[in-house]
């Protein structure tokens, strides 16, 4: 892990990518000790106060601290974030690699699938599907998580079916391994970097989605913050309190740049060594 | 005695939707405790003949005929599955001609030993460390715990090589399929691997099948020679009937340019080989045979005995 770390920070990408993802996730963490002001408690003398001392990044219309609700918010971004995409990553992973290793029908049926999981428009699906049911964490996870696994398995089948036909697959068959063992000694390994640099990216798309699904209104409900609502909330008056929407758009562009650069550079430096056919 | 029996084994490989034969009509009996080679250039089908006999065949191949494995008085019919998952790397294992391209990349050359061990065996953790350490030990690595911590990257060609020999005879085989393992070395490494394998030989009680085209080798090594051409194994025997005594036009035409070679002038032999897309009717051979009669044009000639244990495929030399 710290030797990963250590790679990762030679990385210029995956440097500028762990810097600010550390400092967000440190940020939302210790919410509670960094500011303290409580997110939802409403105090209509100072409403939308501009970003000074007592109020870092100002107020806003009902006379929350900002701030405050931005790292309350991100809590609510990060975690579904964070989970949907390490949930349909792992899904993805496991329809690929069984896709890839097992060709003919399974493979067919599998990638159709897929095909058809990508024909639908993730979005309007999304809006769909919560505004049947009732708005958890839980239940836009499982959404997010459903319509997102298709790009992962497409690129760990096209990687399963690359390594399949490598010599040291071959000599782990002659060597007698079964496929389970081929899959987790072999497969697994060499697809990882690939699968951990997709899911950083996933991350970033997935906080985007997210926020888009809390701008209408459809996620989580007020007073509590995510970055989608608060955006929301800065609609009514645009021009009049542009620090709301300013440092919430702020929030939300640099967590995902900082995902995105984090995958780049992880994308690089989990490359495995060069491996040939023969 | 016979350890390895193939039996009229054919295979063909479909290219563009069209099945090719590769192999065609493979007899050959391997004894125990015996060195052998299959030699013949490149191309020939040499490499998918050792891949098939433990199964590694491309998708979508087809063959036919049986290869069977005897081991302690128990006969193993390798084209069955049930039997070839008892029988890889446990008991016939194959060294790959590329070793850098036969190692795992991402893992450590330790826990690559590691994963070979047999799986049931529910053995503490260290003493399979120390079971990968007495094998690389084996191979004569001097400093095998630096090995065991060291990515396959890490190693040089030779190192890798020796390395690629220590998971092939990791769960002890009793035949060891080498598959040209001396075709990225150099000269001296060469010389060390093949005195190595001597050694292993000697210790295990292994019968080893090698490939290559280096005739010197296999002359100055080998006990039986099987000569390919063309998907075809031509003619087999010990090395004194084939080296000395050579039955079959293309063994003799690649002796005499062999012998050519350490004179001034080099001879190749006419014409060009065959393309597997499209061979001749009869005899693979007979474009570029001396001998040739009408026969040979029309129907692939039989295996038939010059003398005991010497085998040829030729029409030339029956009586």
């Amino acid at each position: 892990m710290i030797k990963l770390i250590t790679k990762i920070w030679k990385n210029k990408n995956g440097k500028f990518g762990l810097i600010i993802i550390s400092v967000i996730l440190f940020f939302s963490i210790f919410a509670p000790i960094l500011t303290s002001f409580n997110p939802t408690m409403q105090n209509l003398n100072i409403v939308l106060q501009k970003p000074s001392f007592s109020h870092v990044l100002g107020t806003d219309y009902y006379g929350r601290d900002l701030f405050t609700r931005i790292l309350y918010g991100s809590r609510v971004s990060l975690s579904i974030s964070i989970i949907a995409s390490a949930i349909s990553v792992l899904f993805g992973t496991l329809i690929g690699v069984i896709s890839g290793l097992s060709g003919k029908y399974t493979d067919n049926i599998l990638m159709r699938i897929v095909d058809i999981m990508l024909g639908f428009p993730k979005f309007f699906i999304l809006i769909l599907v919560i505004s049947m049911g009732s708005f958890s964490i839980f239940n836009t996870i499982i959404v997010l998580s459903l319509f997102s696994w298709m790009d992962t398995a497409r690129l760990t089948r096209t990687e399963t079916l690359l390594l399949n036909n490598t010599t040291f697959i071959k000599a782990a068959k002659a060597m007698g391994m079964n496929k389970l063992q081929i899959i987790f000694h072999h497969i697994i390994p060499n697809i990882s970097g690939i699968v951990i640099s997709s899911y950083s990216l996933l991350t970033g798309s997935m906080i985007i989605l997210e926020s888009g699904i809390s701008f209408l209104g459809l996620g989580v409900q007020p007073p509590n913050a995510s970055w989608g609502s608060i955006l929301n909330e800065a609609r009514l008056d645009p021009l009049g309190g542009w620090w709301v929407m300013l440092f919430a758009g702020i929030a939300i562009v640099t967590t995902v740049i900082g995902f995105n650069l984090l995958g780049d550079g992880l994308k690089e430096i989990l490359q495995p060594e060069h491996y040939q056919d023969d | 005695m016979n350890v390895l029996q193939l039996k009229r084994f054919n295979l063909s490989v479909n290219v563009n939707e069209y099945p090719v034969k590769i192999l065609d009509d493979i007899t050959l009996s391997i004894n125990k405790g015996k060195i052998n080679t299959i030699i013949g250039e490149s191309g020939c089908g040499k490499s998918l003949l050792c891949k098939s006999i433990l199964k590694l065949l491309p998708v979508d191949s087809e063959y036919s005929g049986a290869i069977l494995f005897n081991h302690h008085d128990k006969e193993y019919n390798l084209l069955a599955d049930i039997d070839l998952q008892q029988v890889r790397g446990k008991i016939v294992s194959l060294l790959f001609q590329n070793p850098s391209s036969s190692l795992n990349p991402v893992l450590k050359c330790g826990s690559q030993i590691i994963d070979i061990l047999p799986h049931n065996k529910k053995a503490s953790k260290s003493s399979k460390i120390e079971f990968a350490l007495d094998l690389l030990n084996e191979v004569s690595f001097q400093n095998p715990m630096e090995i065991f911590h060291k990515y396959p990257h890490e190693l040089s060609g030779g190192e890798k090589q020796r390395f690629a020999l220590a998971l092939a005879i990791g769960c002890k085989p009793s035949l060891l399929i080498a598959d040209e393992p001396l075709s990225s070395l150099d000269i001296d490494l060469k010389h060390n691997f093949i005195e190595l394998i001597y050694k292993l030989k000697k210790i295990r009680k292994m019968t080893l099948l090698w490939v290559t085209h280096d005739l010197d080798f296999a002359q100055k090594f080998s006990d039986n020679v099987f000569v390919m051409y063309c998907g075809n194994i031509v003619e087999s025997g010990t090395v004194q009937d084939v080296f000395e005594n050579p039955s079959h036009p293309y063994t003799q035409a690649l002796l005499n340019s062999f012998q050519s070679l350490k004179k001034d002038r080099p001879e190749s032999i006419r014409g060009n080989i065959s393309s597997f897309q499209n061979l001749p009717k009869g005899c693979n051979f007979y474009p570029r045979c001396d001998y040739k009669k009408s026969i040979c044009t029309d129907t692939s000639p039989e295996y038939s005995e010059v003398s005991h244990g010497h085998i040829v495929k030729c029409y030339v030399q029956e009586k």
